[in-house]
């Protein structure tokens, strides 16, 4: 049902139109003057800005801040995604049992995959471990790898004499160069081979020298060392001890 | 295959478990209690069965043999078990030794595998060498 009018449509009609009428004959009588500055005096804005300086009032701006404080009467007619808090913290992971400083390693990832290595210790921030090759017996260098990619085995190296003091997950962070934002930075690509620093290479050759005396102490742990592990015929990984 | 040599299901037959819990482990055979069972005990003293029925299949015949009447005691079967020196001589076939053999190379570490490995290659070498100047 339509709401009760005050007044008729018909006399709603005639009262607009009379009301036209009345400031057409204002506006637009043949006596008015016609054109710009005619029109600017009749809208009296001349009249504000004298009153105000020369300058139209203008309000000063509300800070952003403050809108937001104010609640929202209505709930937004669509769903804006907000971003979850996040409460979980990443955890170092637990060092496995067989697991301990000097133990040799089986890397089973990355490009150093097969490798016999030594492990030296677990880095605390991120949980890594940190092994070497040593660089001279097998070319694997001071690296982190994680140990769910890693088999330990029941040889050992004794780590008397390595200090690790300096090692930890910063001492590997990679140094970002910063490329030029345009296309020719883009498709840019690295000319100069990347020398390893003379203090990476120094560090290397201390921790690895009291590790190899270590060795040399054991018969054919050398080559050990040296050689791939690879699975022959006949060999499961989950049947076999390490 | 003279008849002494044979190998037959009988009391007092000396078997080696094949499967199930009680896998690899030695028992004589008491009573055959019908086509696929037999009452069986194991005696040892390191490591014994208890007396218990079990299906041929899971038995593998051994050529020991301790004498015993069918469905002897407990005692009779442990003093005929030790006359016959059972485990002296299970231990000195070759089956035995073969099975120790194998459970040894399973044992073996990763380290212990590759100086293996570096063994064989090593006596390949001198025999290989050793072959080849007699070839000469």
């Amino acid at each position: 049902m339509p709401p009760k009018r005050s007044v008729s449509r018909a006399k709603k009609i005639k009262n607009v139109a009379l009301k036209r009428v009345k400031i057409g004959k204002k506006a637009h009588a043949p006596s008015a003057p016609v054109g710009r500055s005619a029109s600017y005096h009749r809208s009296g804005k001349w009249a504000v800005k004298a009153k105000n300086g020369g300058k139209f009032p203008v309000h000063p701006k509300q800070k952003k801040e403050e809108e937001k404080k104010t609640a929202c009467r209505y709930y937004p007619a669509e769903d804006i995604p907000q971003p979850l808090r996040r409460r979980n913290v990443n955890k170092a992971a637990k060092l496995k049992a067989n697991y301990a400083p000097g133990t040799i390693l089986i890397l089973l990832s990355g490009r150093f995959r097969g490798r016999r290595v030594v492990f030296l210790k677990q880095l605390e921030k991120s949980g890594l471990l940190l092994v070497t090759g040593p660089y001279k017996y097998n070319g694997v260098p001071l690296r982190r790898v994680n140990q769910a990619y890693c088999i330990a085995t029941s040889a050992s190296v004794s780590l008397d004499g390595v200090n690790l003091d300096k090692f930890n997950d910063q001492y590997f962070e990679k140094v970002k160069t910063a490329k030029p934002k345009n296309a020719d930075g883009f498709f840019a690509t690295d000319d100069a081979k990347k020398e390893l620093s003379p203090e990476r290479k120094a560090d290397q050759k201390t921790v690895d020298t009291p590790i190899i005396a270590a060795m040399k102490k054991t018969e054919f742990l050398k080559p050990y060392v040296s050689s791939r592990f690879t699975l022959s015929k006949g060999q499961a990984p989950h049947t076999m001890v390490f | 295959m003279s008849d002494e040599n044979r190998r037959l299901v009988e009391a007092g037959r000396v078997c080696l478990v094949n499967y199930g819990p009680l896998v690899g482990k030695l028992v004589v055979i008491v009573t055959i209690v019908d086509g696929k069972v037999a009452l069986v005990d194991g005696p040892s003293a390191t490591n014994p069965v208890k007396r218990q029925l079990m299906p041929l299949k899971r038995l593998s015949i051994t050529p020991i043999k301790c004498s015993i009447p069918a469905g002897a005691r407990v005692k009779t079967l442990e003093k005929a078990y030790k006359d016959a020196e059972v485990e002296k001589k299970w231990a000195e076939s070759s089956w035995a030794k073969t099975i120790a053999r194998k459970a040894a190379k399973a044992k073996l570490s990763d380290f212990d595998r590759f100086k293996v490995m570096v063994a064989r290659k090593t006596r390949a070498r001198v025999v290989n060498k050793a072959i080849k100047a007699m070839k000469k």
